[in-house]
């Protein structure tokens, strides 16, 4: 018990002491804390400056990231509809065809009729003939379409003679007019290539064997009228203005 | 005015000086300080080296002074980091060895002035002491650290720390046996 007693004793004096610190103790302490505060700022001013380095860096990656990931992403949702929905444009294509089909029949029976019935009546009856060719040519390409599903492999040498019949066609008919003395206009001509034109995509949008409309075709089919609407506006204008002129020539001849 | 609402309020005064304001650090470390100085002084007989002890753990306070969030006395807290600053300063000025043969013969004091001489006494017979008892005499019978905290931090074995403790205790009661035949220290 001695030795615990006496620890008891010098305990209690010890701790009553106080021994009172230099005089400049705190001004040292002071200066030191001043010195680690600095350099407490500095290195957040550095930690500071790396991490919003490393946000930076990673805004610019996540926002390359996401451009690619949308570059990636946006071909495939363009494909996908596309892929689904082209045997229902097949079937609005092949409508339009068989539309468009008729009423270039009309048109061409319309532009034919319509300068023949105002020149002369031999024209008159060639125009007619014309259009009896125009119609055979057509039965023909019909035949040759039938026979293109038959023989898919003769396609391309049945689809030169198509064009080079077409063009006999058109050549044909022009020497026709030329023949018989009627003026021949640039606008006949040019409507007649243009119609041929027309038979001539229509031939090679439409594959009858696989029953599939190019869809790239068509669209620049459409595109083709639309821009050529203008023109036919214009040329209709000019033909009627043409033809009212015409006419009043051949009146007052008569 | 200021400074005694300041003494009052602890946990403000804390807050301040975790906030760097150097008034509330300063008014902290003056009512802190000389307690510790003490206690560095238990330790370090030099009072010079002692003083660079407690500023260094006085650093150490403030520096980590966020750690502390008002659990337990704030003293009890700071002796603590003093206490460990006053070890590790003497460990490293020099390697402590846990002698266990005798130590050299202690000069009596023959003052017989009361308290401060007597707490002089005292600490000259702790001075005395080879540092491996020193540390684990004031560690244990003053500081009040369990065997197992003592051997944690001088990482000792708890068998060591139990062995020096004795045989400090066994060396101090001989020299307060001599002292009490030439004084009457000791009587009361």
């Amino acid at each position: 018990m001695a030795p615990i007693k006496f620890e008891e004793n010098i305990k209690e004096k010890l701790e009553k002491r106080t021994i009172k610190p230099s005089a400049n103790a705190w001004n040292k302490l002071s200066e030191r804390l001043e010195r680690q505060e600095e350099k407490r700022g500095n290195k957040a001013f550095w930690w500071l400056g790396i991490a919003a380095s490393i946000v930076g860096v990673l805004l610019v990656g996540s926002q390359l990231f996401k451009n690619n990931a949308l570059e990636e992403v946006i071909p495939k949702i363009v494909i996908r509809p596309v892929d689904v929905k082209q045997d229902e444009t097949n079937k609005i294509a092949t409508k339009k065809i068989e539309n468009t089909i008729e009423i270039s029949e009309e048109k061409k029976i319309k532009e034919d009729k319509s300068p023949n019935q105002i020149i002369k009546k031999k024209t008159i009856i060639k125009a007619s003939l014309t259009q009896e060719n125009l119609l055979v040519a057509q039965e023909n390409t019909q035949q040759k379409l039938n026979q293109k599903s038959l023989k898919p492999k003769k396609e391309v040498s049945e689809n030169l003679t198509f064009e080079t019949q077409k063009i006999q066609d058109v050549v044909a008919q022009i020497k026709n007019l030329k023949d018989k003395n009627t003026v021949v206009t640039n606008e006949t001509i040019d409507a007649l290539l243009a119609e041929a034109q027309k038979e001539i995509a229509l031939e090679k949008m439409y594959n009858e064997s696989t029953g599939v409309v190019d869809a790239n075709l068509l669209l620049q089919d459409v595109e083709i009228e639309l821009d050529q609407s203008f023109r036919t506006k214009v040329f209709k204008a000019l033909k009627e203005s043409f033809i009212t002129v015409k006419t009043a020539v051949a009146q007052r001849n008569d | 005015m200021k400074v005694i609402q300041l003494h009052k309020n602890e946990p403000e005064l804390i807050k301040r000086a975790i906030k760097n304001n150097r008034e509330a650090q300063q008014v902290l470390f003056e009512l802190y300080a000389p307690r510790m100085l003490s206690i560095c002084r238990y330790y370090i007989k030099d009072i010079q080296h002692a003083e660079e002890a407690m500023l260094n753990g006085f650093f150490k306070v403030f520096f980590n002074l966020k750690s502390f969030n008002n659990k337990g006395s704030f003293e009890g807290w700071i002796r603590r980091i003093i206490v460990r600053e006053a070890i590790s300063f003497l460990r490293s000025k020099k390697n402590i060895e846990f002698i266990t043969d005798e130590i050299e013969h202690y000069n009596n004091y023959t003052n017989n002035i009361k308290t401060e001489i007597e707490v002089e006494h005292i600490q000259q017979l702790i001075d005395a002491l080879p540092e491996g008892y020193k540390m684990i005499f004031i560690m244990y019978a003053i500081e009040g650290y369990k065997h197992h905290e003592i051997a944690n931090m001088l990482n000792i074995t708890e068998g060591t720390s139990k062995s020096q403790l004795f045989k400090a205790r066994k060396l101090l009661q001989g020299k307060i046996k001599e002292l009490n035949k030439t004084t009457s220290y000791g009587t009361n």
